[in-house]
């Protein structure tokens, strides 16, 4: 594990992106412009360490702003790991394999997120409409004409027993 | 010896009281119990809850449900009551004219002016006109970057950006030079090119400052006076955030439009007045003081207001087997609000405050078909049932076993869909009076102000205080007290608001910081309990005068709130009245008056003989 980097941390506000074996630069990238987005500067370094969620966990608890994102070739695993939480269950996790970039910035915003006490951000929940609801105005709805008939008829008998 | 016992059905709940009274009439309580009412009340579906309740009740005396010498149901007060709302204005932008929101991150900082370009026409734009440049979502950020860079070289004059995703700061830290960018605006392909347009993002913590004041942009675009009335829904639309957007174009406006709601006919016993709801909150509460004594409120069709009305008397109607025709609105409370609502023709989901005005509505028939109930529930359980007293009555009896209290003495019985108050002089005598509005109309304006669109969510945020969640393992409280967990909370929670319910945090899914819920929370409360209480108790007390009630004890659902008695307390305190929730039987809380007064009225009971 670099030097240079526990060096870093320890002395300013980064967070600290651990990369285990050859990661994809576009995975690294994006982590890196989720973190920028944010506001919150980030430093890369290297780890020989087999278990991403140990080393990320341990680099977590060396940064300043208790937070580490690790990435691993080896277990082709993407994690933001906490200070305060246990070895094996960081607080995100993102195979490789199988998740897109939005999925990685939207890991390394969340870091950032952490670090600023912000809420974070979801894949299910559209962030991106952070406004109330719109006010709900009637729309005419697709109704079957069967529908229709059957309360017309419904009504009509409900008028004809009134009487 | 006999055992009796006294069974209040409310709308929302139904208590026991248990008690032996002895052959000199003397009453011993010695048990209660509390469960959901099963149905609405008066209704036959009532029996399971009550068989339920007397279950409760008895089962720690051991003692078996035949051994009951009678049970005495209340003569329950049918008021049903409800909430509506009527928005009557509305923002409304043609050509879009102005962006305004509040990105957690746009780019830069700062003013900037220019002319409206897309990204691509960049390369041929001549270098003698200032540039405000749009970025759509097919766009990657470095290639915006290096293309807005590339223009800059050429000496063409970008000022600033408006983009499509979260791309501000990256585009931004990517820049020759910085310019002021406005990101996350969703609807881009509606801004018009080619127009004149200001851009401003405010420094971190801060809101715009030029954007939102008319005479700045009548100074960036040269406007006429004409022009610059025209503009000032514009700027106060803008007031308040963090990075906006203004664009004058040929036909661009801003309005606000009154929503037209109707009018509201008050029927009294001597005049009728109509008045229309727009008018607001204040002028109809000043119309009916005008008319009251009130006879029926009609509202109009195919406005909300009437929706509900037609509703409120409908159930009623099905309830008590009478024509519509017969129940009539007796009471209505309108309150003035503010509820956010998307601006029409928005670019950015931008939203403004629209007014409004909330309305709760209350019918009120002679009778409840108590008897069916009471013949049915003595079917049920071999047990005679008898029905005797008025609930005003029987809960001001109920009342009066509250330690330090002495007639005259009024309670207010703050409910879910009305507010009641009685009140019994020296005499003996009682007067009682059933108003429109109270709990779930504060829910209904939670609700509509917070813009939740979830009534569970807004019974909760009435309910209980609130907390923010500030790391994964701590959290602080509405009042400044921190909370630690073992374990790490779910991380949908942090940095929320959460709700801190029975079961546990529960996250409030809005921008807005905990002290503006709160303060929601508790100008609903007064709103409502406040205006209500005054009212009421202002009706019943003698030469309605509240100055001489000198004792007002809070009873119903609403009194167990965790600061509405206090609300009430403050306020009544200028009128020399104590004020505070009841201690029925000096154990109960504000619980069971109701149901103790049945018994202490029984005919069984010796009066006055509970002994205090």
């Amino acid at each position: 594990m670099a030097v240079e980097l526990h060096e870093q941390i320890a002395l300013k506000p980064m967070v600290p992106i651990l990369l285990q074996g050859t990661v994809a630069p576009s995975v690294v990238n994006a982590l890196l412009f989720g973190l920028e987005e944010e506001g919150i500067p980030s430093i890369t370094g290297t780890t020989t360490e087999r278990s991403i969620c140990r080393a990320t966990k341990e680099i977590a608890q060396l940064s300043r702003l208790n937070i580490g994102i690790g990435a691993s070739a080896q277990e082709q695993l993407v994690v933001l790991h906490h200070r305060d939480l246990p070895t094996e269950e960081p607080l995100f996790s993102e195979s490789i394999e199988t998740a897109n970039l939005a999925d990685f910035r939207r890991l390394g915003a969340n870091g950032a997120r952490l670090v600023k006490g912000n809420p974070l951000l979801f894949k299910d929940t559209t962030e991106d409409d952070p406004s109330p609801k719109p006010r709900q105005r009637i729309q005419p709805l697709a109704v079957d004409a069967r529908l229709v008939e059957r309360i017309v008829q419904e009504i009509l008998k409900q008028l004809a027993t009134r009487r | 010896m006999a055992l009796i016992a006294g069974v209040d059905i409310g709308n929302n709940t139904t208590e026991v009281a248990l008690a032996e009274i002895d052959g000199q009439g003397a009453v011993r309580f010695c048990g209660q119990s509390l469960v959901r009412t099963i149905g609405i009340k008066g209704t036959m579906r009532n029996v399971s809850g009550i068989i339920d309740a007397l279950n409760q009740a008895l089962a720690p005396l051991k003692i078996p449900r035949r051994d009951l010498a009678m049970v005495l149901l209340n003569e329950a007060t049918p008021v049903i009551g409800d909430v509506a709302m009527e928005t009557i204005t509305e923002t409304v932008i043609t050509e879009s004219a102005m962006i305004g929101h509040n990105p957690t991150t746009p780019g830069g900082m700062g003013l900037a002016t220019g002319t409206t370009i897309n990204l691509d026409a960049l390369s041929e734009a001549d270098s003698a006109q200032d540039f405000i440049v749009l970025v759509d979502a097919a766009t990657d950020f470095q290639v915006a970057a290096e293309m807005i860079n590339a223009a800059t070289a050429r000496g063409v004059r970008v000022r600033g950006a408006i983009v499509q995703l979260d791309d501000g700061v990256l585009i931004h830290n990517r820049l020759s030079q910085p310019i002021p960018i406005v990101d996350e605006v969703r609807h881009i392909e509606r801004v018009p090119m080619r127009m004149p347009a200001a851009i401003e993002v405010a420094p971190v913590g801060k809101t715009i400052e030029k954007l939102s004041n008319p005479y700045d942009i009548a100074t960036l675009f040269g406007l006429s006076p004409e022009e610059t009335r025209n503009i000032v829904p514009i700027a106060r639309a803008l007031t308040g955030v963090r990075s906006a957007v203004v664009i004058k174009t040929p036909q661009g406006d801003i309005q606000e439009r009154r929503i037209p709601a109707g009018h509201l006919t008050l029927i009294g016993a001597e005049a009728t007045v109509e008045v229309p709801v727009d008018q607001g909150a204040a002028a109809i509460m000043d119309k009916v003081d005008q008319v009251a004594p009130l006879r029926e409120i009609k509202a109009e069709a195919g406005t909300n207001v009437g929706g509900m009305f037609e509703t409120v008397r409908q159930v009623m109607a099905d309830l008590t087997n009478q024509p519509v025709s017969d129940i009539l609105v007796q009471d209505i409370i309108a309150v003035d609000t503010l509820v956010p609502q998307q601006v029409l023709g928005n670019l950015a989901g931008e939203f403004a405050l629209g007014n409004a005005v909330g309305l709760a509505a209350m019918v009120q028939t002679q009778k409840l078909p108590m008897q069916m109930l009471a013949r049915k529930l003595e079917e049920e359980i071999q047990v005679k049932v008898a029905v005797s007293g008025v609930e005003a009555e029987m809960a001001i009896n109920g009342a009066l076993t509250t330690p330090g209290t002495k007639a005259p003495l009024a309670i207010l019985d703050l409910g879910g869909g009305s507010t009641d108050a009685s009140l019994i002089n020296e005499a003996g005598q009682i007067r009682s009076i059933h108003l429109a509005g109270a709990g779930d109309m504060v829910t209904m304006l939670i609700d509509k102000e917070l813009g939740l669109d979830d009534l569970d969510l807004a019974e909760r945020i009435k309910f209980y205080p609130l907390a923010k969640v500030e790391t994964l393992f701590h959290l602080r409280h509405e009042d400044g007290s921190v909370q630690f967990f073992d374990a790490p909370m779910d991380p949908r929670l942090f940095g929320r608001v959460v709700v801190m319910g029975e079961g546990g945090p529960q996250p409030i899914p809005l921008e807005d910081t905990l002290g503006r819920i709160a303060e929601v929370r508790r100008k609903a409360k007064e709103k409502v309990f406040v205006q209500n209480g005054l009212r009421a108790l202002s009706r019943v007390a003698p030469a309605g005068n509240i100055r001489l009630i000198e004792f007002v004890a809070l009873v119903g659902g609403s009194s167990l709130d965790f600061e509405i008695p206090t609300m009430l307390a403050d306020e009544l305190m200028e009128y020399g009245v104590v004020t505070g929730r009841a201690n029925i039987r000096g154990s109960q809380g504000p619980r069971n008056a109701v149901a103790t007064g049945l018994v202490l009225t029984s005919p069984l009971a010796r009066e006055q003989s509970y002994g205090r």
